[in-house]
């Protein structure tokens, strides 16, 4: 009896196969990029450029250095981020692409990008809509910039508004989505770092500047 | 985050000296003298600080010395002053060395740059954080 040839074993596609994992590089490439604009924007606003000119001579680091590795730095948070979460779904045995992941964070990061540069403009061009849109965009929109004697649990929790909520719920569906159960467990786990990581902020904040007021 | 707690607790519930001007407490590198002055603007600054001289000039465009204030630097953080030609083109009216780190140990500040006024008798008034920006108590607007 003829025997049918077996067909060729089927080659499980690679979850990252070259194609998405270029495709993801440009992507975070473009992600970079939009950081880098928001941050050279947010530190010239802060008068960063006029006191690193001030300042002068060879130990000053310009304002490209400064807005690169503040955009490294952020990259290197997401990179820790997706680790973090990584690493606790699979130790309760769950699969998870630390890579995939890692491209949904940095794109959810736009979100922040969108609100920072939105309360800028806010700050700057109707400063009289800061309270309305201030539970849309972050709480820090209704403090003034400069002003001594601000605690540093205000500048912690500036963030907190629709868009962080939006955001750390994307970031609780994309874990969902990637251990395959439901929102309510992933919810909990990012609000719950999102407080702790602004609690420490507040804390590392206060030992920074000890008595001295916030910039 | 128990181990920063600690230490944030620990910081925070200290009990600091508020700031007193008194030049005997600092090692005068600059002569100069406070006296008709309504204010004194004391800005600490290490020698290091590649942003100092920033935070400086930004005080110092803010500082009307028409209104009786005077801007001196305080030099912090640092085992030795430097030389003194180190700040000979900064036009300040006084500069003194911190040589017993009261303004980190005794008055708990950390933030290089920052200005702190005195009143005329040595009076602590406020700290105003570097690059400060808006109204200045007494002196109208900050550029």
């Amino acid at each position: 009896m003829h025997q049918m040839p077996l067909a060729r074993p089927v080659r499980p596609q690679s979850r990252f196969a070259p194609a998405p994992s270029l495709l993801a590089g440009v992507w975070l490439t473009g992600v970079a990029v939009a950081w880098l604009a928001v941050t050279r924007s947010q530190l010239a606003q802060a008068g960063m450029d006029d006191v690193l000119e001030a300042a002068g001579g060879a130990a000053a680091p310009s304002l490209g250095f400064l807005t690169f590795t503040s955009v490294l730095g952020r990259f290197f948070a997401l990179s820790m981020e997706a680790l973090f979460y990584s690493v606790w779904w699979r130790s309760l045995g769950a699969r998870f692409r630390w890579g995939r992941f890692l491209v949904t964070i940095a794109s959810l990061s736009l979100i922040d990008a969108w609100a920072e540069t939105l309360q800028g403009l806010v700050r700057d061009n109707a400063p009289s809509l800061a309270a309305w849109l201030a539970p849309v965009l972050g709480l820090g929109l209704l403090r003034d910039r400069g002003v001594a004697g601000e605690p540093a649990w205000t500048m912690a929790f500036a963030s907190l508004g629709l868009a962080t909520a939006v955001r750390v719920t994307l970031t609780a569906r994309a874990q969902a989505r990637e251990i395959g159960r439901g929102i309510g467990l992933p919810l909990l786990l990012t609000a719950g770092v999102w407080f702790l990581s602004r609690v420490a902020v507040w804390w590392a904040m206060d030992l920074a500047r000890g008595m001295s007021p916030l910039p | 985050m128990l181990a920063l707690y600690g230490l944030w607790h620990r910081d925070r519930s200290k009990t600091w000296d508020e700031p007193r001007w008194s030049a005997g407490e600092f090692v005068p590198l600059r002569a100069a003298s406070l006296e008709g002055a309504r204010e004194l603007w004391l800005i600490p600054v290490n020698p290091r600080c590649p942003h100092c001289r920033g935070h400086l000039a930004h005080a110092a465009a803010a500082l009307k010395r028409g209104a009786g204030a005077r801007l001196g630097i305080l030099l912090v953080d640092t085992p030795q002053p430097p030389a003194a030609s180190a700040f000979a083109s900064v036009a300040v009216d006084g500069l003194w060395w911190d040589a017993r780190e009261t303004w980190r140990r005794r008055w708990g500040h950390r933030v290089y740059g920052e200005v702190l006024v005195f009143d005329a008798a040595g009076r602590y008034m406020r700290t105003m954080p570097p690059g400060f920006d808006g109204a200045v108590p007494g002196l109208g607007a900050a550029p």
